[in-house]
Formats: C-alpha cells, structure tokens, sequence
C-alpha cells in the first residue's frame, strides 16, 4: 500500500536518527566515559593552599624583632569584571597579542600596556589602551618540526569599558595611586591570569595595604567596584622597630618563580591551587631558617559549584605552623651598637666568650626590611651599600689587629726576640718596611709592643717564627674560614697559603692577601679571652613552639664542636697583658679613646689600621671585664679620611658602646658601679 | 459518542510509553530542580511540583479531546488554525519576555501560558484538514499543492520566529515535511524542495543573529582546544553538558548524586538540558529507557496511521508522531552534541506548562485517531462525521 509504504519510511529515518543517537552515547558514556567524568571532578574540585602565618623571630630578651600581621589588599577577579564590556580582557592573550592561526603562543615573557585618552565614536571622550608584548610562539611550517620565536608584538588601541574605567578612577582617588598606572596593572593582571592558568575566579592583588576607609568602601558599594574585592593577607612587620635587618633578613610576596613552580609540581592534581600567597625568605635569618618559620601550608581539597561557591570540604590537610626562632641577640646591646654605628660605615659584632652566642651584629649603614620592595632603587645605587651586611660579607684586611696571631704563633713556638729596636723603619729585600711612628719607638719588649703597635718589634717576630707558623696559628683561631653561623652568603675570607719575602713582613702586621669578616675577628678575639677555647658562634639560640613563650624549646642541631686550641697559658697571658697595656695605660693606641671611662669593669682590645686602596679600614678588636672575659667584640669603621687610624674611629665606636653596655651582660654587679662613682 | 467499550479499542502502547516516560523521569526533574548556592542553603525550585499539576490538567483535557470525533476536530480546523494565529498575535502585543523571547502569556492566577506550543497543534490538524481535502489528489500531483501546506505551515513558524523563538518556529518543519510526504506529494518535489533549501541555506546563515550563529560555530568547532574564556563564554553549555553525559558512563551517579547537575554547572537543566541530566544520574541505561520509549511512541503512533484508512486521521497521525518525535531528537542531539543548541524541550521529560500541555493534547488526538480505526467503511465514516 503507498501510504503505509511511504509511513515506512517515515519510520526507517526515525531509526536511523536512534542509531546515530545510541552510536554518540556509546561513545560519550562508554568509550570516553572515564575522560569525562575526570574532567567534571577536575571542575567541581579545587585545591586551596591554606596561608599559614610565619613565625616570629625574636630576641633572647624576648624583643620581637619580625612577626606576621594582617593587612589588606584590593583584588581584581578578572572573570567578575563587567563581562558585557571589552572582550578582550576576557580573552586575552590569542586576541590581544596578535596569534595568527597556524602559531601557537606558548608564552607572554613581558606585556606593557599604554593608556591614553581619545575622542571615540560617539564623539564622547574614552580611555583607549595599546599593548606591547614579547610572546614565545611555536610556528609550524609545512614540512619539519615546529619552530620557537620570541617576537615582540603591538596590537590596535582598544577602549577600556566604561564600568571598569569608573571603578578604577574611585580606587585611585581613595588610594592615591596613579589611575592609568592601576588600570595598567589590571591589564597586565588578565595577561598574567591567562598565562599563569590562574582561575578567573580568583582574586589577585592590585593594590597593596589599603586603609580602613579603602576597605569599607569596596566592601559595602560591590555594585560600584565590580570585579574588585578585598583580600586579607599576612605581611611582614618589625614592632620593636628596625633592629639588625641584616641578620634577620626580609620576606618578597609571591615569587613569580615559586608560582610557576607551585603550578608545575601541582600539575595533574584534581582542581587548580591559587598559589599566589606564598612567601619566602630572600636573606638573612628569614632565608636561612625559612623551612622553619614558614610552616608548612596546608591544603583544603573543596568542592564547589559553578559560581565558585564552596559546597563542601573533600579532604584537609591543616596548615602547620612554624617555630619561632630565638636569636641569641640582646635586644638592648643591639639597640646600643646600632646607635653608635649611625652615620658611619662599618660593621660590630659582639660574641659572648664562653658560649660562642652572638649577643649584637650590626652593618651600617641598615635599611628597612618592610620598606625594602618601595625602597629598593635607591637601596641599590646607594654608593654605601646598605644592602650588604659587612659583618659576614666584608673583605677586610686586618691590620695591626693580626699582630695578636704573629705574637701568638712566635710564643708557642718559643721564638719571641727578647727586645727589638725599633729606629723607625727596617730593609729587607730592598725595600723599606717602616713603623707607623717615623722616629721610631726606642727598645720595645713584648707587651710593650702590643701598646705602642709597634710594627718592627712584630716584624723581626715573624721573621723568627716564620710564614707557616703565622698562617697556621691564624687558621687555627678561624679566620680565612667561614664560622658557620646560619646566616646565609657568609664569606668565608682569605688567608694566603704561603708567605715568602717580603709578604711575610706584610702579613705580620695583617696587610697583604689577608682578608676576613668582622665576625671572624669577633670569634678570634673571644677565643684569645676564653683561654683558647674557640667555641663555634651561634646566632640562632633555640626554637620555640608558634607565637608562645613557652619553654618547650628546642635548639638547633650544630655539628661543629667547641675546640680547645692547646694554647700554653703563657702565651696567653702575655698577649692579653699586651692588649690590657693597649687600653689602660697612657700611651697605648687605644688609651686616648678610653679616657675617663667609669664603668665597673676594664676593657682590653687592639687597634689597628689597615690600608686598602682608597679606603683604609679601622679596627678595635676586644674584650671584658679584663680578669674575667665575658664578651669580646669587633668594630670595623670603613672611610677613614687622611691621619685617621683605628685608636680615633673604631675604639671610640666602641667605647660608645660600652659605656652604655647592660652590666649583667658582663657579670658584673651594679653597686660596684654606684661605689666606684 | 465514546462508549468504554470504544475505550478498550485506546492504544495501550502509546499511553504506556508517554506515562512510562513521565513517571521514570519525574524524579530526575526533581533532582534538576536542585539549585546549589552558598553552602548549606541549597534548595529546590517548585518546578515539579508544578509539572504534576500541569501532567494534571494535560491528562484531564485530552481526555475530554477524546470525546468529540477528530474528523469533528478537522472540520473546525479553520476556525482552531485563526485562533491559534489571533493567540500568536496577542502575544506579540501583551506578551512577556523571557530569555529575550516575547513568547509568553500572563493570565490571572499567575498561569504563564506559552501559545507557541498550542499552535502546534492547531497547526497540524489545519494542514490534515487541507492536504486531505476534496481535491488532495490533484493538489499532490502538482507542486504548488505542498507548497501551499508549507504556506500553512510557514504563516505561524514565522510569527514564532518573530518572537525571537527560532527552536519552536523550527519545529514546524519536520510535521509539514513528514505530513506533506505521506500526503502522497512527488518525491522529485520533495527533492527539488531540499535541493532549494541547500542553496539558501547561505542566505540564511546571514540573517541569523550573532547569538545564533555562535551557536552553529561553536558546534563545528567541538572537540578543538579552547581558551578559558571561550570555556566560560558561549561554549558553555555546550562543553557542561557533554560533560554531564559523558560522566554518567554506564549505571550513572545515581539520582540526586551528579555534580554537573547538583552545582550548577549545566544551565537550564530542568527544561533544555534535561536529557542530560538523565544522562549523568542514570548513566547509559538510564538514557536508553528514555530513548526506547521514544521509540516505542513512535513504532505506536505510526502503526495507528498505518492502520488507519482515512487521510486526515493518517495525517493527524503523522503529524503528532513527527512532531514529538522529531523534538525529542533534536533536543537529545543537542544535548549530545550532534547539533547545535537550539532551545526545545524535550516531551513529557522537561519542565514546562505549555509544552507538557500541548504534547499531551498531541497525544490524546494521536489516541482519537487510533480509537476511531474503522471497521466501518470508508464512505459510512465520512457520511457520519
């Protein structure tokens, strides 16, 4: 029958259309099923690094010199801007960057934007943006494997949509940032968003510790701010002021290094993490002990919906936080060391002589570390340096402060001349080797010639002792070696292998190849004042559970052992009568720097001055009370102008700082004081 | 006049197969009508509560559509075609707009009607009507016969088009090919017809919107690597919902268990993307029980307007069955990726007052047909009606 025939047929298309319906959901359900429902776990999950805060660093006296604090920034979340508006902030990169088809762009390495204001359409003034960039592109060609350029590319103008235009000028006014700079970096914060895969649900700071009011208004007006919102962060701070940045370093927000490493290491995970507030020590105690004070970051597997909203917790792995680092720095010598150094450029350390703790170090000129990221261009080009910690990085050369090691090498080797005369200068090899008084100093004994620093006397010493047994000695004591305190980039110094002719005579009175670190000198000078005992210094006292004072605590591990160096007792008290000469009797080159000073113990020390090339550095190396050391310490003071030497600029330095030194420090009682007085 | 003795001659099939679908599916639509917001405050929307009153009404009119004789029906077609047209033209003035279409009714009682659907019907029995008159034989012999039926077809199509209402405009093609075919019209008009659709189909590329042809772009381009804002952009739905069915493999997550369902991520997933839905929580299994169905309505509904030997009853018949049936793949080949999106419900499965209504109407006229095959011959009938 043809009507029934042609209904047949009617009803044979209605099976092919099942057949090709069934054959897609074969393949969709059956086939590419596992594909997909990965792929909707991987939308429905996201992993969030929980922030931990980092620990504070503090000092022995319980002076909190670096902790975490909350603040606020202004985040643009680059899928909530007005999506009505210019496309190409949602799509940024293929469009913006010029990807022609048959070039795959790998990656943007640097994207400037240019904002300026132009007559549009309407007639109607509008803000238009142009952007130039460098891409890493991926060509392929017709035949052979793809190619990878880095090309630098500029697209047309583009106007800014209006609703982003406004918000941005409200942040600006309320913030006091320049409008086209913040607009620019909204701009470039898409590219890094699309580049870095960062969701766009994500917010990313713009703007960086906004007050109160900046905050208020973003939080009750969303409507006006769209896209924006406020984020809250941990950032770094320093209550008890700026006290021994060098040692304690500073922390950078994220590191785009760390995020393209987290991104890496995270990749294949279910979700995708935000990483962007990690921070990680850059120098100092904040560098080396970073592992500790960071904690670790916990991570909170969450399920949520299409609007980014958390529907519920899959898995939680809690933050951990750190311990808090104890310095072995008392807060109230470090205050007094770093206002003696104010204005001058040098370096103090002072070592507690039975323990090896470090109780002050100090670099000037300093810097501060919470400043540090605005602060760095003039950081940087400052001539001064004040980004370099002197106290562990400087190349010195010692100076006359070396002729405590060539006193202690001819005595241990028994060689010391019984007494020298000294006319002012000697020869040999040629050449003239003078004493720093032209006229010289008469007949000089041992530890005469520590007081006047008399350069023949030690000259004919070293001879006598010869190289290797200066060299050994000044090894022995530390230095040209690193100490091994945790502070990061220390140098290590150098200490010449041999000495032959006249770079003996050189040596002797610490100038040549010799260099070393004020913190080695502080650890030699401890050592001659704790009986030649050389104890390992340390910085870092002891480890304490997070944001607690309590005594659960918890020390470092320290391979390296205190040493007894086997020096007679003899030799040290001879060396040592020498630098008490130095300071307390009349004519000894630091006398004059010390006079009339009424403190209830007695200071020994050297001086020295050691000539560099255009700048010479002063020394005054030392330690107290004179019976009984209980601190030794180092200045060093660099520009020195014509005629200066260590007696007239470190000594004073350190005088400063000992007049105003706590006496429980020196285990002395206060009433002595008060009877003395 | 219907007797129960005539209401043992209802075919049994095509009642089953459309409750069997409502019932199986129902609880799907409950678990769709899931709206995820911050957590703990989920909550559902009255959407199926509303479909039950809507299945309701639907069963309780085409049960009294099965009263009057269709032939009855078919001789007031002219009268049904120009209200359905009148309705039409309301709607273009009072009309609400939803989803950027002005397709909707607002009656009192906050009833929201959306007479695109009804026409539909309407529609089909004027073209029965027409395509099986006095002079149908010549008029198939000649071109300009299934011309006009388009033309029939064409005048509401176009005014639902106006709305902007493409999808349901659309789905007034595949009743008017399918009833024109079995009309009896030449199979080289047929041809030329397809072959001059081709041809304009260019022209109709331009005269879509933007929306719509980004629609079409992004079906040719599934499968090829996106961006992320192309991902939340208008390949959206598209790549969810695919999404959707492809994780549902076999046996499903279970109902009420989907995450592209339960969070939002599938849009419009108690009316379009309904399917899908069944497709994540009921797996394979679950999305052949739908389609079999289907099938089985459609082997039903055809074989009434096989057995039936009069031409409008046929062509009532064929006209339901492709009207249904057609939808229902077009909303499961989009749902799947096999054409673009275009916005139709799929029957008796998606929310929808007006679609629950019309296609239950549908189906009582199909049940008219089958219920009047007569023994009786062909003259009596026609001398009867």
């Amino acid at each position: 029958m043809r009507h029934s025939c042609r209904v047949g047929v009617l009803f044979c298309v209605i099976i092919a259309a099942f057949v090709a319906v069934e054959a897609r959901l074969v393949h969709l359900q059956i086939v590419r099923g596992e594909h997909y429902r990965s792929y909707a776990d991987r939308q429905r999950v996201a992993l969030l690094p929980l922030d931990v805060a980092r620990a504070r660093i503090l000092t022995s006296d319980g002076a909190v010199l670096a902790e975490d604090r909350l603040a606020f920034d202004v985040a643009v979340v680059i899928g909530r801007l007005d999506p009505s508006g210019e496309r190409r902030i949602r799509d940024p990169l293929r469009r913006l960057f010029y990807v022609p088809r048959g070039e795959k762009l790998l990656r943007v390495t640097h994207a400037d934007f240019d904002i300026h204001r132009k007559q549009g359409d309407d007639g109607d003034p509008c803000l238009v943006a142009k952007a130039w960039s460098k891409l890493e592109v991926e060509v392929h060609g017709e035949h052979g494997p793809p190619v990878v350029y880095l090309v630098e590319r500029q697209c047309d103008e583009f106007e800014l949509p209006q609703q982003l235009v406004r918000s941005v000028s409200e942040l600006a006014q309320l913030t006091g940032e320049p409008r086209d700079e913040l607009l620019e970096r909204v701009l470039r914060t898409a590219v890094d968003v699309a580049r870095l895969r960062i969701p766009v649900f994500s917010p990313v700071s713009v703007i960086k510790g906004v007050d109160y009011e900046t905050v208020a208004a973003v939080e009750t007006r969303p409507n006006e701010f769209r896209g924006f919102q406020v984020k809250t962060r941990c950032e770094r701070a320093t209550p008890s002021g700026v006290l021994a940045p060098h040692l304690v370093g500073y922390v950078s927000d994220y590191d785009p290094r760390d995020v393209e490493a987290a991104v890496e290491k995270y990749r294949g995970w279910p979700g995708r993490g935000y990483f962007m507030t990690l921070r990680a020590g850059r120098a100092g105690i904040e560098k080396s002990l970073d592992d500790i004070l960071r904690g670790h970051f916990g991570m909170r597997c969450i399920e949520r919906d299409n609007m980014d909203r958390r529907q519920r917790v899959l898995a939680n792995a809690p933050a951990e936080t750190g311990r808090d680092v104890v310095l072995t720095i008392d807060s109230r010598l470090q205050k007094i060391v770093e206002r003696a150094l104010e204005h001058k450029v040098g370096a103090v350390v002072f070592v507690e002589v039975r323990t090896g703790r470090i109780l002050a170090i100090a670099s000037s000129p300093k810097y501060d570390p919470a400043r540090f990221s605005q602060d760095y261009g003039q950081l940087a080009e400052n001539p001064d340096r004040p980004l370099w910690d002197r106290a562990v990085r400087a190349r010195y050369p010692l100076g006359s402060v070396f002729k405590i090691v060539t006193a202690l090498a001819a005595l241990e080797k028994g060689c010391v001349p019984p007494s020298v005369n000294c006319t002012g200068s000697i020869q040999f090899g040629g050449r003239t080797f003078r004493c720093h008084r032209r006229s010289g100093h008469g007949t000089v004994e041992l530890p005469d010639a520590f007081k006047y620093s008399c350069n023949i006397f030690f000259y004919r010493t070293a001879q006598r002792a010869g190289a290797e047994a200066l060299i050994g000695m000044a090894a022995r004591l530390g230095l040209g070696r690193k100490t091994g305190v945790r502070i990061p980039r220390e140098y290590g110094g150098n200490l010449p292998l041999t000495a032959p002719g006249g770079q003996l005579l050189n040596l002797a009175i610490g100038q040549g190849e010799l260099v070393v670190t004020p913190l080695q000198v502080a650890q030699m000078v401890a050592t001659v004042a704790n009986d030649g005992g050389l104890m390992p210094l340390k910085g870092v006292s002891e480890l304490r559970p997070f944001d607690t004072d309590s005594p659960a605590a918890e020390v470092l591990p320290d391979e390296r052992k205190p040493r007894n160096l086997g020096l007679s007792k003899h030799s040290l008290s001879v060396v040592r009568l020498g630098l008490y000469k130095v300071v307390n009797e009349y004519g000894g080159t630091g006398n004059s720097a010390f006079r009339n000073f009424h403190r209830p113990f007695e200071v020994c020390g050297k001086t020295g001055t050691a000539a560099r090339p255009g700048d010479d550095v002063g020394w005054f190396v030392g330690y107290a009370p004179h019976k009984q050391p209980r601190i030794a310490f180092a200045v060093a003071i660099e520009r020195l102008t014509n005629g200066q030497g260590g007696g007239s600029t470190a000594a004073p330095v350190a005088r400063r700082i000992l007049e105003a030194m706590p006496l429980d420090l020196l285990g002395v009682e206060q009433h002595g004081e008060d009877e003395r007085r | 006049m219907t007797s129960f003795r005539q209401l043992k001659r209802l075919d049994w099939a095509v009642v089953v197969a459309v409750l069997a679908l409502m019932v199986f599916t129902w609880p799907y639509m409950k678990s769709a009508s899931y709206r995820s917001a911050r957590a703990g405050q989920g909550y559902y929307t009255s959407s199926p509560q509303k479909q039950i009153i809507w299945i309701g009404v639907g069963i309780v009119l085409g049960a009294a559509l099965l009263v009057p004789r269709y032939r009855t029906l078919a001789a007031m077609s002219l009268i049904l075609y120009l209200g359905g047209l009148a309705m039409l033209g309301v709607v273009m003035v009072f009309g609400r707009v939803v989803n950027g279409a002005r397709s909707w009714l607002v009656l009192p009682a906050n009833v929201r009607l959306q007479p695109s659907e009804l026409v539909k019907i309407t529609t089909i029995i004027a073209l029965a009507w027409f395509l099986a008159g006095r002079h149908r034989v010549k008029r198939m012999r000649s071109a300009s016969g299934g011309l006009a039926a388009f033309g029939i077809a064409a005048v509401p199509a176009a005014m639902i088009a106006a709305q902007p209402d493409l999808g349901t405009a659309l789905m007034f093609v595949a009743p008017a090919v399918a009833m024109v075919f079995v009309a009896g019209t030449r199979i080289r008009h047929l041809a030329l017809l397809a072959a001059a659709t081709l041809v304009l189909l260019p022209l109709a590329w331009f005269s879509m919107s933007r929306e719509q042809q980004g629609r079409i772009t992004a079906w040719v381009r599934q499968g090829q690597e996106l961006t992320q804002a192309e991902r939340v952009g208008r390949f959206h739905h598209m790549i969810q919902s695919r999404i959707a069915v492809g994780s549902g493999q076999v046996w499903g997550r279970g109902r009420g268990k989907g995450p592209q369902n339960r969070l939002n991520y599938l849009g419009y997933r108690n009316t379009d993307f309904m399917f899908a839905v069944i497709c994540e929580e009921a797996g394979f299994v679950g999305a052949n029980v739908v389609i079999v169905l289907y099938l089985l309505l459609a082997a039903a509904g055809l074989s009434i307007a096989r057995r039936c030997r009069e031409p409008v009853g046929r062509l009532i018949a064929v006209g339901v069955v492709s009207l249904l049936v057609v939808q229902g793949f077009i909303n499961v080949a989009m749902t799947i990726g096999l054409l673009p999106i275009v916005g139709v419900t799929l029957p008796f499965v998606s929310y929808g007052g007006s679609s629950t209504l019309s296609s239950l109407l549908a189906v009582s006229l199909l049940l008219n047909v089958g219920l009047r095959r007569p023994k009786i011959t062909f003259a009596r009938e026609e001398l009867t009606g």
